[in-house]
């Protein structure tokens, strides 16, 4: 189980929200399904049924059913049209090859409607490229192929129907996975701070592998935004300005805590003391943060965050310059910590 | 008017001309499998000149790795039409999965799922490896001539800073306005265009091949840049949090280090425009300034208690800025000049 787990973090950490992983695992369970009809057929068939539904199960983002029902029909007689046209040129090397240059222009052309990164225009290209290499002897086999591509494109929208991206739904797990992060980030600081305090020693700095995974999932959240529809825009815009205030925030607590674990003797046991007590509450608190599916904060107590600064006494023992604006860097970041959470709790009550 | 054309254009003109020279290629030659030529122009015609390099060494280097262990593979794998096509699915599974995250790895597999193809559909052997492999490089050699000579995309390097520098430099004049508190979104545009930047920075890299810049010194440029961006982002967020407990003196004290920090912008981007510049001004002597006021009124440093010394926090933030601005102005001026 732990194991299990552990592979899991490894591959969110690459691939947030599984996305990749879960579009390999369709494209395989379509193609194995077009093959287990295929069973009976002869090779070039089954070959042909696994290449249009491989081909097919990649480009369509839409998240509507309709939408989705809309690019499916769309690219599959698109992919069929290139085909045939394949199947007409193949004998012939002179238009073959004139037909791959001008699909290669259109192809590249059409990414100008927002198929920039999409994998759909390349395929499109290369199933009129395979139509023109299938090895055929004679007419009478030319029905196989095209049989075996409309099971094929079949399976694949059978997948792309019944298994669908929810991108709001990884938005909010992406949001959620954010909070722990950091919440674990903040108690990785305070085991930190306690350890080294009372020992020398080598040091090491793990918060930069925490800040780097709050970017990630910032990135990826980031783009599916942009894929999401117009409805609940302010709320998922609000999370990610506040959610990039809280990295900022974390990143000048990291730049604080480096200084004060190379000289841990410039801070006295109770600031010590009182550090620890304030990472400890934020992690708590932010542990007990969450997003619902609404995009909404829900999970911890408002009160909270104004009671964590005012009682609190920064004692400086030998103030020199450095020290002092470590110790501001620690008020400054715990502040903007409250603040901000302060920020997207708020937004519910105005909301 | 004349009109620009559009990127999409220009690589689908690319793609274009790519496909012909490889068919010709392949005709003149008489090359077996010369199709793998067009295949390969093809897939490597992409957005950039720099994306486009990085691609064909990936592209070559694991058709080759690639090849060579999906060979043993089917040497070693007992003849089973049905463990082929079991691992046929594993590899496209691999090739789905890791193409769009790790370029590299994704083409591993994908050589991989054709050698296995190949060995369904007829047989597979050490001749057909070789052509693959050498059609391949043809392929990416094509691809490369023609995206760098015909209408080639290549990132305007000091183009892509300027602009940066620019937005930095609006964020710095506007921190002191009454509408500063507008600012607070422009730290989440600014994150994410560094973003964008250190994304495609691999790509940028391959440019950099034939460039005065070496890749070292633009990774270091880079990170400098990042902790610019760091230190702008903490700027704006703790002025909206320290704003009211500035006096005006602090106020005036902080505009004057913001009308260094825009001057300093400036010269960093004429030195990318490669136009000479004397230098960049210092920042203040935050620590100098910060020591004589401990030692003049220490007991109001002992607690931190009064929010009024974020002016110091701030005045810090605008000495480390300035500090990284100055390490990209060496680099740059030492490269140009």
């Amino acid at each position: 189980m732990r194991m299990l787990k552990f592979v899991g973090n490894k591959i969110w950490a690459i691939d947030p929200g599984y996305l990749h992983l879960k579009q390999g695992i369709k494209t395989i369970l379509a193609i194995a399904l077009s093959l287990w009809f295929m069973r009976h057929q002869a090779p070039i068939t089954q070959v042909m049924a696994s290449i249009a539904c491989g081909f097919s199960m990649q480009g369509v983002v839409a998240h509507t059913v309709y939408q989705r029902l809309r690019h499916i029909v769309l690219f599959d007689a698109v992919f069929f049209s290139v085909f045939i046209l394949g199947l007409m040129v193949r004998d012939s090397t002179l238009w073959s090859g004139l037909v791959l240059a001008l699909l290669g222009f259109v192809v590249n052309y059409i990414r100008r409607f927002g198929l920039e990164r999409s994998m759909a225009p390349m395929m499109v290209w290369m199933l009129c490229f395979l139509s023109i290499l299938l090895p055929m002897t004679n007419n009478q086999t030319i029905w196989q192929p095209i049989y075996g591509m409309v099971i094929g494109f079949g399976c694949s929208a059978f997948m792309l129907l019944i298994w669908p991206d929810n991108y709001a739904r990884l938005f909010v797990e992406n949001a959620n996975r954010f909070l722990q992060t950091f919440a674990a980030g903040l108690e990785a600081m305070r085991r930190a701070l306690i350890i080294h305090s009372s020992t020398e020693g080598a040091l090491s700095f793990p918060f930069e592998k925490t800040q780097a995974t709050l970017r990630r999932l910032m990135e990826s959240n980031v783009v599916l935004h942009h894929k999401l529809e117009a409805f609940s825009q302010a709320r998922r815009h609000h999370i990610l300005i506040e959610y990039y205030a809280l990295m900022n925030a974390f990143s000048l607590l990291n730049d604080a805590m480096q200084r004060l674990l190379l000289e841990p003797q410039v801070a006295s046991r109770s600031l010590v003391l009182l550090l620890a007590r304030s990472y400890k509450q934020y992690a708590r608190e932010f542990l007990a943060l969450r997003v619902g599916l609404d995009y909404a904060f829900i999970g911890t107590q408002k009160r909270n965050f104004l009671t964590y600064s005012s009682q609190d006494k920064w004692q400086v023992n030998r103030p020199s310059a450095p020290v002092i604006i470590m110790m501001l860097n620690f008020k400054l970041g715990f502040n903007l910590l409250r603040q901000h959470t302060w920020e997207c709790l708020r937004y519910e009550d105005a909301a | 008017m004349k009109m620009p054309l559009r990127n999409t254009t220009k690589m689908g003109l690319q793609a274009c001309l790519a496909i012909i020279l490889a068919e010709c290629v392949s005709f003149y030659f008489q090359f077996e499998h010369g199709y793998w030529i067009a295949l390969t122009s093809m897939a490597l015609i992409t957005q950039t000149w720099g994306e486009s390099l990085k691609r064909s060494f990936e592209r070559v280097g694991m058709t080759i790795l690639g090849g060579c262990v999906g060979t043993m593979l089917y040497f070693l794998c007992p003849v089973n039409q049905e463990l082929i096509v079991i691992l046929l699915l594993v590899f496209i599974f691999f090739t789905v999965f890791l193409l769009p995250i790790y370029h590299l790895l994704g083409v591993f597999f994908l050589t991989c799922f054709v050698v296995f193809l190949f060995a369904l559909m007829g047989d597979w052997n050490f001749y057909l490896l070789k052509a693959r492999i050498l059609d391949t490089a043809i392929g990416a050699f094509i691809a490369l001539l023609v995206a760098r000579f015909l209408f080639p995309l290549k990132t305007n390097i000091a183009e892509l800073f300027i602009h940066y520098f620019y937005k930095i430099d609006a964020a710095v004049n506007g921190l002191l306005d009454e509408e500063s508190h507008k600012l607070y979104q422009v730290h989440y545009y600014l994150a994410a265009d560094f973003q964008k930047i250190r994304t495609d920075a691999l790509a940028i890299r391959y440019e950099l091949l034939f460039h005065r810049l070496n890749a070292q010194d633009f990774n270091t440029m880079l990170n400098h840049i990042e902790l610019c961006t760091y230190f702008i982002g903490y700027l704006i967020d703790a002025y909206r949090w320290l704003a009211d407990y500035l006096t005006i003196e602090d106020k005036r004290l902080l505009q004057a280090v913001a009308s260094t920090t825009s001057h300093n912008i400036h010269a960093l981007v004429l030195v990318l425009e490669k136009k000479q510049q004397a230098g960049i001004l210092p920042a203040t002597d935050v620590m100098t300034l910060l020591e004589n006021e401990i030692k003049a009124f220490p007991k109001r440093f002992a607690t931190l208690e009064n929010n009024a010394l974020g002016f110091y926090n701030l005045m810090y933030f605008f000495a480390q800025l300035n500090l990284n601005l100055g390490a990209v102005f060496s680099i740059l001026n030492k490269k140009y000049f």
